[in-house]
């Protein structure tokens, strides 16, 4: 049986024999015996693997994302976000740890503005609490969505008007009321080129692309704003490990520069190695505050299963 | 960027350069299929033919005859002119996925409602003639505006609004005609609203066979393009259509560009009957303004693929085929033929689109694998 994944531990877990590619050519053959995951990994990417650990704290005492008591009433009429409130201050990674489902998606569609809510969302002391979608996106709110596909790109279109999708209100993209694509299009060249958007042009539809470089595109367009605050949901999810390293680079790098990151994510190694701290979201609840330097993924595990709770002050 | 280098100097480089090389690659693909297709219904409207006993050499004789009669196809632009504006207030929807099946009733109401202040109205020509496209313009967005309203307020799809107003806006029109808007001194079947003064009317292109009227239509295609292809405002029209989650998950405001593509939408539709008001029959009448335009519009703007250029073919096309009915009946081909044909047409030029676009998404992949690979060892 040929067995395809960029998962790791089944292909180290299932086969006898591994054949590693990179761009279209075999790099490595080799058995699960001979190498380890780090190493596989650094044959996938053709250099050394970044981690997502390595945290040097950049935190500024200055709260950028400041939510208090946000509740979101889901379909069925129960909160699917109960009571909620957070504060992520300059500098700073808050990773929202839970089992899918348990109102991550409520809480960052709540944060940008596409579910009604109640509570209040504020972003470097602006009340955004009643402001619209655009409104919390020109207030610095920037949001890297659940599913690319449905939430974040048009798949038949162009990656120039991709990019141009959120932001073609933005003076530098517009003459008049016309579209400039000859700035766009050279703003995406940039993207693709700074990024490492592997596509032959910024005319490719992005459904051309495979799922990480869409990805990098999204990522890209997104961080490219200057964002005060980032929700990330899931910014790695399905996607290759050279991919998922450049995209750590790059929040990373806008974390350093103060922008705060609340990361929402089903990866824990991506959590436990990225967040400076982690909320812990349990039937829409956030159950507990922990520290990731202080827990491991199976601890956290029983947290997010609601085995464990300690509820935040 | 060899296409950029290209790129036409001046101030339409801005307008013209934008990939203009996949663009054109695309257009020529959906061309060449639409014109494949157009042969194949061909090919099975002569089987149809000699089925029922007709001779197909002589339908197509004529059909071939017609199209080298100057006068013929002066009454296939005028046939074209209305099928214009219905098939583009229809693509105007159709670009956020709004399917607006509302034209008829929002262009027949602008009918009458810019016929009847055209009767009232005395102003110097082109002010008269401005005057009345303005009320039909209105008319047709506010008809369209009721659709708009229930959509965004109260969640009722645009689809069953629009249907159902197209029989709201035919009994509606009914009453006001009859109670207040008739002309009374006439008598007879004939009957029509005030006939509109001079000053208030538009100019033949060519005398008694085609109006000025198609030149109106192609302008408004080509502000169409315009608008759709090149403002910022059109592409959030597009990318509402493309992907209506991630439109607003950008903040795109749905609801917003609802109400403004479909006020926009009901605005051409009300021109569509404007080539009889302001260039035939000076009034609104019962059985003087032409009717089933509406939905004729979506057919057209289905077969044009909602493209300015392809709804332009398409309305040719279709006030080809029609302009050659009264021919073809006295070769007594039945008129009932030539809407088969039609139809036929439109269901072959859907089948080959979808299978070519599916063509070229398969190879615009490909291609953008190979150019990978080719790059990677660079």
């Amino acid at each position: 049986m040929i067995f395809i994944s960029h998962k790791l531990d089944e292909v180290l877990q299932v086969s006898n024999d591994i054949t590693v590619m990179r761009q279209g050519t075999t790099v490595a053959e080799t058995s699960p015996g001979n190498i380890d995951r780090s190493g596989l990994a650094e044959l996938m990417v053709g250099s050394e693997l970044p981690s997502p650990a390595g945290r040097t704290s950049v935190i500024k005492d200055a709260v950028r994302l400041n939510v208090e008591n946000l509740t979101v009433i889901g379909v069925e009429g129960r909160p699917a976000v109960d009571d909620a409130s957070l504060a992520i201050r300059s500098g700073e990674i808050v990773g929202i740890a839970g089992v899918e489902g348990n109102g991550q998606y409520e809480l960052c569609a709540a944060l940008l503005g596409l579910m009604p809510s109640t509570g209040t969302v504020s972003v470097d002391g602006a009340d955004l609490t009643k402001a619209t979608t655009r409104q919390r996106h020109d207030a610095g709110l920037a949001y890297i969505p659940f599913d690319r596909h449905r939430e974040g790109l048009m798949l038949n279109a162009p990656l120039w008007e991709n990019t141009l999708l959120g932001r073609e209100d933005e003076e530098q993209f517009g003459k008049g009321p016309l579209v400039d694509a000859a700035s766009i299009r050279a703003y995406t060249v940039d993207i693709i080129k700074r990024f490492g958007v592997l596509t032959p042009n910024e005319t490719t539809p992005a459904f051309a692309l495979s799922g990480g470089n869409q990805q990098k595109l999204i990522v890209g367009r997104t961080l490219t704003t200057d964002p005060r605050v980032l929700v990330a949901a899931h910014p790695t999810r399905g996607i290759d490990v050279g991919a998922q390293a450049a995209v750590w680079d790059e929040i990373r790098r806008a974390r350093d520069n103060g922008m705060a990151v609340l990361l929402v994510s089903a990866d824990l190694e991506e959590l436990l190695g990225l967040s400076d701290s982690i909320a812990v979201m349990f039937d829409g609840r956030i159950t507990a505050t922990l520290n990731p330097d202080d827990i491991t993924a199976s601890e956290l595990g029983n947290y997010m299963t609601g085995v464990h709770e300690e509820v935040a002050s | 960027m060899s296409e950029t280098a290209t790129a036409p100097p001046g101030p339409l480089a801005k307008i013209l350069t934008p990939s203009r090389a996949s663009g054109l690659r695309t257009s020529g693909t959906t061309l060449a299929s639409s014109l494949i297709a157009v042969i194949i219904a061909l090919g099975i409207s002569a089987v149809m033919l000699f089925i029922t006993g007709k001779d197909p050499v002589t339908a197509f004789t004529i059909l071939t005859d017609t199209a080298q009669n100057t006068d013929k196809l002066l009454e296939m632009m005028r046939r074209a002119t209305p099928l214009i504006f219905s098939a583009t207030a229809v693509a105007i929807g159709f670009k956020m996925n709004l399917f607006n099946i509302g034209v008829e009733g929002q262009y027949l109401f602008a009918a009458l409602m810019a016929a009847e202040a055209g009767s009232h109205i005395s102003l110097p020509g082109p002010l008269h003639v401005a005057a009345i496209l303005a009320v039909a313009l209105m008319s047709g967005a506010a008809w369209a505006g009721i659709s708009a309203y229930l959509k965004v307020r109260k969640n009722i799809h645009e689809v069953i609004s629009t249907i159902m107003l197209n029989y709201i806006a035919l009994s509606f029109i009914q009453w006001i005609f009859n109670s207040f808007f008739r002309d009374d001194s006439v008598e007879g079947l004939n009957i029509k609203t005030t006939i509109i003064d001079e000053s208030g009317r538009l100019p033949d292109l060519v005398e008694g066979r085609l109006n000025s009227m198609f030149v109106i239509a192609l302008a408004v295609v080509a502000i169409f393009w315009v608008v759709v292809y090149r403002s910022t405002f059109g592409f959030k029209l597009r990318a509402s259509g493309y992907n209506a989650t991630a439109a607003s998950t950008a903040g795109i405001s749905a609801p917003k560009m609802t109400v403004i593509a479909l006020l926009l939408s009901g605005a051409v539709a009300g021109l569509v009957a404007m080539q009889s008001v302001l260039g035939e029959t000076h009034a609104y009448g019962p059985s003087a303004t032409p009717i089933q335009l509406g939905f004729a519009g979506i057919t057209v703007a289905l077969l044009g693929r909602n493209h300015p250029v392809g709804i332009v073919i398409a309305a040719l096309l279709f006030g080809f085929l029609d302009s050659t009915s009264a021919q073809l009946q006295l070769a007594d081909v039945p008129n009932s033929i030539v809407k088969v044909m039609q139809a036929i047409i439109v269901l072959t030029v859907v089948i080959v689109n979808e299978a070519a676009v599916r063509r070229t998404n398969i190879k615009t992949a490909e291609r953008a694998r190979a150019e990978l690979a080719a790059g990677s060892g660079a």
